[in-house]
């Protein structure tokens, strides 16, 4: 029991981590809270799933094309709908009611498109579960724990060792200084956009096979990646993913040792604790940036 | 032909009439200053002329090795060899004094040559060398203006901009800073430098303009203003 609610806590806390991931890496880089990442999810698993079951092409060439495709929608949503905010002077704040109405766009195309009723995802491997110390898991989850682990890396690689990743860094920081240092700074949101709608998309097809496919998806697991990331420490693409986990924990803890009706409420109660303890998260970076 | 040239230049912060046809040029290898109080304007026409204004506010010509560049992008008008060093130094706080370098090279391809020029430039603040790991935002405001001019120089410019780099340090450090400004010069870098400590500026460029509520009121040798009785009276503190 205790192992297999380990496993549970650390497959859905890793996921979670990825959902607020999204989320932080667009506020870091242009401050902007951006409501729609959940429909993004929503989006990529109704495009993964149609890729994988009705196209038939494998999971891995699906998981890969339904990247690609929204690394190219979210780019393009930042050059021809955000930036043009931007440029108006549309403060961070009023750029929340842009983003809200985005996700219901998404959401509402996506009902036109794939219909409203719950598409089942095929499972990805031929085995059902996999026996971990005792306790049986799908190869599935075991699997969005290393995807997880594995984006954050390419992730913070990207981040930390590539050209265009320290760009969007500086960007994020100073956009004036960036962009006399020669930078595209419009161009370098657009890459930031288009990366976290592919980690939506990444988030979409890990989650396809756990929930199924459906327009409620998003709406799901997006406040639970919010959450993972505003508890982590807003903007910190590692407190998110830190948050995600301490959530994914927490949530299968209550759900298996007390009542799983009671989990979400438990959860959300400590993150609302911690708060109280660390108002700024577990790991601001603002805050060490303000000095 | 001047380097850069600048003809009746605009700008308009909405309804605020903040350069008022400001005409200048700046020849090839020259050291120019605009001198002028605070609130004047210099800020204004340096982020104008390197497009980092918005480009609707702008009226007038800015010739830049005799094309316009008026209202052209910002990162674009780096890549034509005009790099500018910010006003309040602008380094970027969480990136090490080498990825900050490296931002100033964003546009070039040839690595070898970057690296190069940086062990350059890290010969000119040997400073910025023995920090070179350390986050931008850990260095001493001296350290901060010498990075900055090292970001801004390592993108080859023709014409460098400088906005106020002595802005509150310490007189030593003060000196260092202008030692290295002469030292590009004389490496063939041409710079407009923009001053409150109208000083030191005029004492470092050869021609001197001087702004005053958008307007330039007076243009001369830096020798000759240094010694114009109203320059010293206005900014040279009697």
């Amino acid at each position: 029991m205790l192992i297999s609610v380990i496993i549970a806590g650390l497959v859905m806390g890793a996921i979670y981590g990825m959902v607020g991931l999204g989320f932080s890496i667009i506020f870091r880089a242009s401050g902007i809270m951006n409501l729609a990442q959940s429909e993004m999810i929503t989006l990529a698993s109704l495009i993964g799933v149609t890729l994988y079951q009705t196209v038939g092409l494998s999971f891995w060439l699906a998981l890969a094309l339904t990247m690609l495709i929204m690394f190219a929608f979210g780019a393009l949503l930042q050059l021809g709908i955000i930036s043009k905010y931007s440029d108006r002077g549309v403060a961070g704040i009023y750029m929340v009611l842009v983003t809200l109405g985005l996700s219901k766009v998404i959401n509402g195309g996506c009902e036109l498109i794939f219909g409203a009723n719950p598409i089942q995802f095929p499972s990805v491997f031929s085995v059902s579960t996999v026996n971990i110390l005792g306790a049986f898991v799908t190869p599935e989850r075991i699997l969005s724990f290393f995807l997880s682990a594995l984006g954050m890396l390419v992730i913070h690689l990207f981040l930390t060792k590539t050209k265009v990743g320290i760009a969007t860094r500086a960007c994020a920081s100073d956009a004036v200084a960036a962009e006399a240092c020669g930078i595209n700074v419009v161009k370098s949101n657009a890459v930031v956009w288009g990366l976290a709608s592919a980690v939506a998309a990444m988030c979409g097809m890990m989650l396809g096979p756990i929930y199924g496919a459906a327009i409620s998806l998003g709406s799901k697991v997006g406040t639970k990646g919010m959450a993972s990331s505003v508890s982590g420490g807003f903007g910190n693409i590692y407190g998110a993913m830190v948050g995600g986990l301490l959530l994914g924990i927490v949530e299968s803890f209550v759900g298996g040792y007390v009542n799983s009706t009671m989990k979400d409420m438990v959860a959300y109660l400590l993150l609302f604790l911690m708060l109280c303890v660390r108002p700024t998260g577990l790991f601001n970076e603002q805050a060490v940036r303000d000095v | 032909m001047a380097l850069l040239e600048i003809k009746d230049l605009h700008y308009f912060y909405g309804n605020v009439h903040a350069l008022k046809g400001v005409s200048l040029h700046v020849e090839q290898g020259e050291i120019v200053t605009l001198i002028g109080s605070n609130g004047a304007g210099k800020t204004t026409l340096l982020r104008t002329i390197s497009g980092l204004n918005p480009a609707k506010g702008i009226r007038g010509e800015v010739l830049f090795d005799g094309k316009p560049i008026t209202g052209a992008k910002g990162h674009n008008i780096t890549g034509m060899g005009l790099a500018q060093v910010l006003e309040g130094r602008h380094i970027f706080p969480k990136l090490t004094v080498l990825e900050n370098i490296q931002m100033g090279a964003y546009l070039r391809k040839d690595k070898a040559e970057i690296a190069r020029q940086t062990e350059e430039l890290f010969e000119l603040f040997p400073r910025l060398k023995e920090r070179e790991r350390s986050l931008g935002g850990t260095l001493s405001g001296g350290e901060q203006e010498m990075l900055a001019i090292a970001r801004a120089m390592i993108s080859n410019p023709k014409l460098l901009l400088l906005d106020e780099p002595s802005m509150g340090l310490a007189p030593l450090v003060i000196h260092e800073i202008f030692a290295a400004i002469r030292k590009l010069r004389e490496n063939g870098t041409t710079i407009l430098l923009v001053e409150q400590n109208s000083k030191v500026a005029l004492s470092t460029a050869d021609r001197g303009y001087v702004l005053q509520t958008g307007e330039i009121v007076m243009e001369d040798t830096s020798e000759n203003l240094a010694k114009d009785p109203e320059v010293k009276k206005a900014y040279l503190g009697g």
